[in-house]
């Protein structure tokens, strides 16, 4: 790892009546950020993530990031699909009239039998198709927590700079880890160039 | 570019620069240490090709006279395989240059073998064009239009006949070839082998783009010889039939067989000391991703294939698949729906099993197992119905299949070796390779 130069880092006070929420520190390069987020995580810290203008290859390992959940949710919905679309097919095709109760429609076409997998094979692919892009769009945002109205690194004036040229690490005062004088010294011992208190 | 943007792509560049530190990976100057050379294994390849010719032709002269229809068909069946990996070889290296794709730049060489070979593939074909120019056994039931006067077929057999006829089977055979020739040798061998001797880095990118912008007709052409052939070795073979799905079908097995090779070859390289830090499980997983990928495009492809002739129920096309799925042939249509799809789509869907050694070269071996009977499945069934075999004696393998498969795969593998020779078995000197050998997948 290419080492840059020690920065000087301006760190923030908390300030009296006013609600913290948790520590923002802003990098001018990925190399800090990446070593810094290393440093996080071997910390122990869990509430805890890392801004960036762009994605960084590698951050997702210095952050000790396991793999997501999501693609259990769209195996599961996309075959929730597929026999969705099998289903709706026999139910509609295949199921005769029973008693009073009108259970389906029987379409004769083309000499076709009622009932006959290769032709239901289109519609359960795409039910398939349809479920697994369902599952994987809500799946995303239900597994971030999205969408939330708010969050702390909101409070930071700085923050639009993470879409900018900025790095950030933020840290909120729920992690089970916190406290504000050891979490405040880790902080500060990493190359970055300002450590920002969030408050309400 | 204002100076903002030009800061944002300084920081950019950085980062690049700062992610290559952290992961693993190789440099270029390490790269030329890690025995990016055939070495002794080359002198093999003239010995393999001899070995390929001699197999064969004491093969064809032990076969009795009344098996050579047989030879032939198990000729024909091996050849499309082997031209299959090939040809997918071909088009891998196309599409990536027409991608400027960087990743696969250290795994590219040994693909651009494979399509620089690709023309020695004319000579081990000239047996199926003797067969055509001689009528010498009924393969290709089109050779003799005379003998269909009477049958129900005529008149399908009779359009058809401009385009199936010996004479021009040949001069499409040396078309297709001699374009091979081209593309694999010329654009793709001879260009990147180039690239590698060029000193300066401006020549070396100015030599890249050239080869980047003649890959994009090169694809067009190499997609529509490849369909050709198909059609002409294949799908000809019953001149009756017609799909307009057959080209993508052999395209999408060929990738199939391309890829699972591509697996063995480096795990074997590797397994000889050769490029051992260079191909990453990166790239494996990237091999495995496309194997999958290719796993359902294929079943995509025979079931559309299936479902719109099964659909429109037109006799000139069901024959084909009537055959394939009655009697003796039965159990290995579903072989193709379970062992060439599902099973492989299960076992390839986990992100594990493509980054695991040992379990992403066993599915890379069945994919090959069933690639073959694939072929298999289209060949053979056509022997039967030329020859009027009685069904019911179960899967008609017969001796000159093992025969055809060690011949022409001695010859074809022998032909692979030629072409590598003394030259380096990864791009030593592209201008893309340091960023290849840092390539790394993003975690989800």
């Amino acid at each position: 790892m290419s080492q840059t130069d020690a920065k000087t880092m301006t760190i923030e006070q908390p300030t009296e009546g006013r609600t913290f929420m948790g520590y923002l520190l802003e990098f001018d390069n990925v190399d800090d950020l990446t070593a810094a987020a290393q440093n996080v995580r071997d910390a122990g810290y869990t509430n805890w993530d890392c801004h960036t203008p762009f994605p960084v290859h590698g951050l997702d390992h210095a952050m000790g990031a396991k793999p997501s959940h999501v693609q259990w949710i769209v195996l599961g919905i996309g075959i929730l699909g597929l026999c969705t679309g099998l289903f709706i097919q026999w139910w509609m095709n295949a199921v005769v009239h029973q008693g009073n109760v009108v259970t389906g429609y029987q379409y004769f076409v083309a000499g076709k039998p009622f009932w006959s997998v290769p032709a239901n094979i289109p519609v359960m692919f795409e039910m398939t198709i349809l479920f697994s892009a369902f599952a994987s769009f809500f799946g995303m945002l239900g597994v971030n927590r999205l969408p939330q109205y708010n969050h702390f690194t909101m409070y930071s004036e700085r923050f639009g700079k993470a879409t900018d040229d900025r790095f950030f690490i933020s840290i909120s005062k729920d992690d089970p880890k916190f406290d504000m004088n050891r979490t405040r010294d880790l902080l500060a011992g990493q190359n970055g160039t300002y450590l920002e208190v969030l408050e309400d | 570019m204002s100076s903002r943007m030009r800061q944002l792509r300084q920081k950019q560049t950085e980062a690049t620069r700062s992610t290559m530190a952290h992961s693993h990976g190789i440099t270029p100057e390490q790269l030329k240490q890690d025995n990016p050379y055939l070495g002794d294994l080359a002198r093999i390849g003239p010995l393999a090709m001899a070995a390929g010719v001699v197999l064969f032709v004491i093969g064809f002269a032990m076969t009795g006279a009344d098996q050579h229809q047989r030879f032939y068909f198990s000729y024909i069946h091996n050849y499309v395989f082997f031209m299959s990996i090939s040809i997918g070889a071909l088009l891998f290296t196309l599409v990536n240059h027409v991608a400027r794709a960087s990743w696969s730049v250290v795994i590219r060489r040994i693909p651009e073998f494979f399509a620089g070979s690709l023309w020695m593939m004319g000579i081990a074909g000239l047996p199926i064009l003797y067969v055509v120019l001689t009528g010498s056994v009924e393969v290709y039931q089109w050779v003799d239009v005379a003998k269909w006067i009477d049958a129900p077929e005529q008149s399908l057999i009779y359009n058809k006949a401009a385009y199936l006829n010996a004479n021009f089977f040949v001069i499409r055979y040396f078309v297709y070839f001699a374009f091979f020739w081209l593309v694999g040798r010329g654009l793709l061998l001879n260009s990147s082998l180039k690239i590698d001797k060029l000193e300066s880095i401006e020549d070396k990118d100015k030599a890249l783009l050239k080869v980047w912008q003649l890959s994009a007709p090169g694809l067009v052409f190499s997609f529509l010889l490849m369909t050709v052939f198909a059609i002409d070795m294949i799908m000809s073979l019953d001149p009756v039939w017609f799909s307009t799905m057959f080209g993508i079908y052999y395209f999408a097995g060929a990738v199939i067989g391309f890829f699972s090779m591509m697996i063995l070859i480096f795990k074997w390289l590797q397994s000889t000391g050769r490029l051992k830090e260079a191909v990453t499980v990166e790239h494996y997983h990237d091999f495995g991703k496309f194997l999958f990928a290719f796993v359902f495009f294929w079943g995509y492809i025979a079931f559309s294939q299936y479902m719109l002739i099964w659909y429109a129920s037109i006799p000139e096309e069901t024959r084909w698949f009537h055959i394939r799925q009655n009697a003796d042939w039965t159990p290995l249509s579903w072989l193709m729906l379970i062992g060439h799809f599902a099973l492989p789509f299960a076992f390839l869907i986990s992100r594990y099993i493509k980054r695991h050694n040992i379990l992403l070269a066993c599915g890379a071996v069945w994919m090959l197992v069933l690639h073959w009977l694939d072929h298999f499945y289209q060949v053979i069934p056509e022997y039967q119905r030329v020859t009027g075999t009685p069904v019911g004696g179960g899967l008609p393998f017969a001796i000159t299949d093992i025969i055809c498969l060690l011949a022409i795969g001695a010859f074809w593998f022998g032909a692979f070796l030629v072409t590598a020779g003394k030259n380096p078995i990864a791009p030593i000197g592209d201008p893309q390779i340091a960023k290849s050998l840092k390539f790394d997948n993003v975690k989800v």
